[in-house]
């Protein structure tokens, strides 16, 4: 019988264990509201959204990065870094507010331009930073 | 008492190696970050949605081509030939672009297109129009992940024409033509690519109004050798699909 009470202790202790193991962790990684992150993939897809929904790759394409910063400037967060790569068959550009960072999140999308008649892919790398 | 003792500690086990599995693979799916339909971002949702931009722009290439062959040459089958490797050639372009930018979601994507341009035969309705079809298997998850049917493309519905006859051997065309997009079932104002009246070859029209629910009215002011008006082509467009409309009057 002691036997049994021993086993069923043990299991009860780490049952006890496992369910309190996460909680302890949450307390000792806790951060104050004010620096809460967002999920960096949601903001950077849409970011991407709002750029291709806007026409500014079109404005890009023809030289006028301006839209596509302006974009960006309102979409994300204040103090992320990004650099974004547009590319297509003999067409590369790249818009970016801060080099050589180390990218967070990197994301791929896809856009045809309705108007241009050309496949783009758009690369975006996010950053917490500053 | 042994059995029980034996029993106990064997229902021990499985209940922690359950527990122990399932709190390991909840770890390992969000440290992991391969889960991209919990990261709230998936590229199938954002390859679905090109897909009708890309099948719009295969639809432009392809009409475009069809106009360019159809008037220089007047043979169908050559025009649609030419219009629809164009189109392949773009939708082709479009998949490897879509395999390069998501290689590392494992995504195999497969489309297919028919174009079909109803310009000559008279029957009261001529059209653009493609119909495409994705396909997306991602052997990650080794099932399907989308499969889309879209159609796409102008309906020419109803064309009336009037020639009023004016002074000076010449001739005012009204015509009233309803036009659709397929894809949204809603009436759309057109462009003029071309009027042809017995031959002869018109890039404006004289005056153009748009009423609302894809009825467009045009006039086109005409010199005509004969007494009357035989034959009226209208190649018109929208968001740069072409398609032909024709009349024979006699």
């Amino acid at each position: 019988m002691r036997g049994e009470g021993f086993i069923l202790a043990a299991i009860l202790s780490l049952i006890l264990l496992m369910t309190f193991t996460p909680m302890i962790v949450n307390v000792f990684t806790y951060q104050s509201p004010t620096v809460v992150k967002a999920p960096l993939n949601k903001i950077c897809l849409s970011a991407l959204d709002s750029i291709t929904s806007s026409k500014a790759i079109e404005s890009l394409f023809n030289g006028d990065d301006s839209q596509v910063r302006f974009i960006l400037s309102i979409v994300l967060p204040p103090h992320v870094y990004y650099n974004l790569t547009v590319y297509s068959s003999r067409f590369r550009v790249t818009v970016c507010n801060h080099v050589g960072f180390t990218p967070e999140v990197t994301l791929n999308y896809i856009y045809t331009s309705v108007d241009l008649k050309k496949t783009f892919i758009l690369t975006l790398s996010i950053s917490y930073g500053g | 008492m042994r059995n029980k003792g034996f029993f106990l500690i064997l229902s021990t086990m499985i209940l922690l190696l359950s527990m122990l599995s399932m709190y390991s693979a909840y770890y390992i799916h969000v440290w992991s970050g391969v889960g991209f339909r919990d990261m709230g971002v998936n590229p199938v949702k954002i390859v679905a949605r090109d897909f009708g931009r890309a099948l719009e722009v295969s639809l432009i290439i392809a009409s475009q081509k069809f106009y360019d062959e159809f008037t220089r040459s007047g043979d169908f089958d050559k025009a649609f030939s030419s219009a629809n490797m164009e189109a392949s050639k773009f939708m082709c372009q479009w998949v490897g672009n879509v395999t390069y930018a998501y290689s590392g979601f494992d995504l195999y994507v497969n489309t297919s297109i028919t174009l079909q341009f109803n310009w000559i035969d008279a029957g009261g309705e001529w059209y653009s129009m493609i119909n495409g079809r994705l396909t997306i298997n991602a052997s990650s998850l080794g099932r399907s992940v989308a499969d889309l049917n879209v159609t796409m493309g102008l309906k020419i519905e109803r064309v009336s024409i009037f020639v009023e006859s004016l002074p000076g051997k010449k001739f005012r065309i009204h015509m009233n033509v309803t036009a659709v997009d397929v894809c949204r079932s809603v009436g759309i104002p057109l462009d003029v690519v071309k009027i042809v009246v017995d031959g002869r070859e018109f890039y404006d029209a004289e005056s153009y109004i748009y009423y609302g629910g894809g009825l467009n009215y045009f006039t086109v002011l005409t010199r005509e050798r004969g007494k009357r008006v035989n034959t009226v082509e209208g190649y018109f467009s929208y968001n740069g699909i072409i398609v032909r409309v024709f009349v024979a009057l006699s």
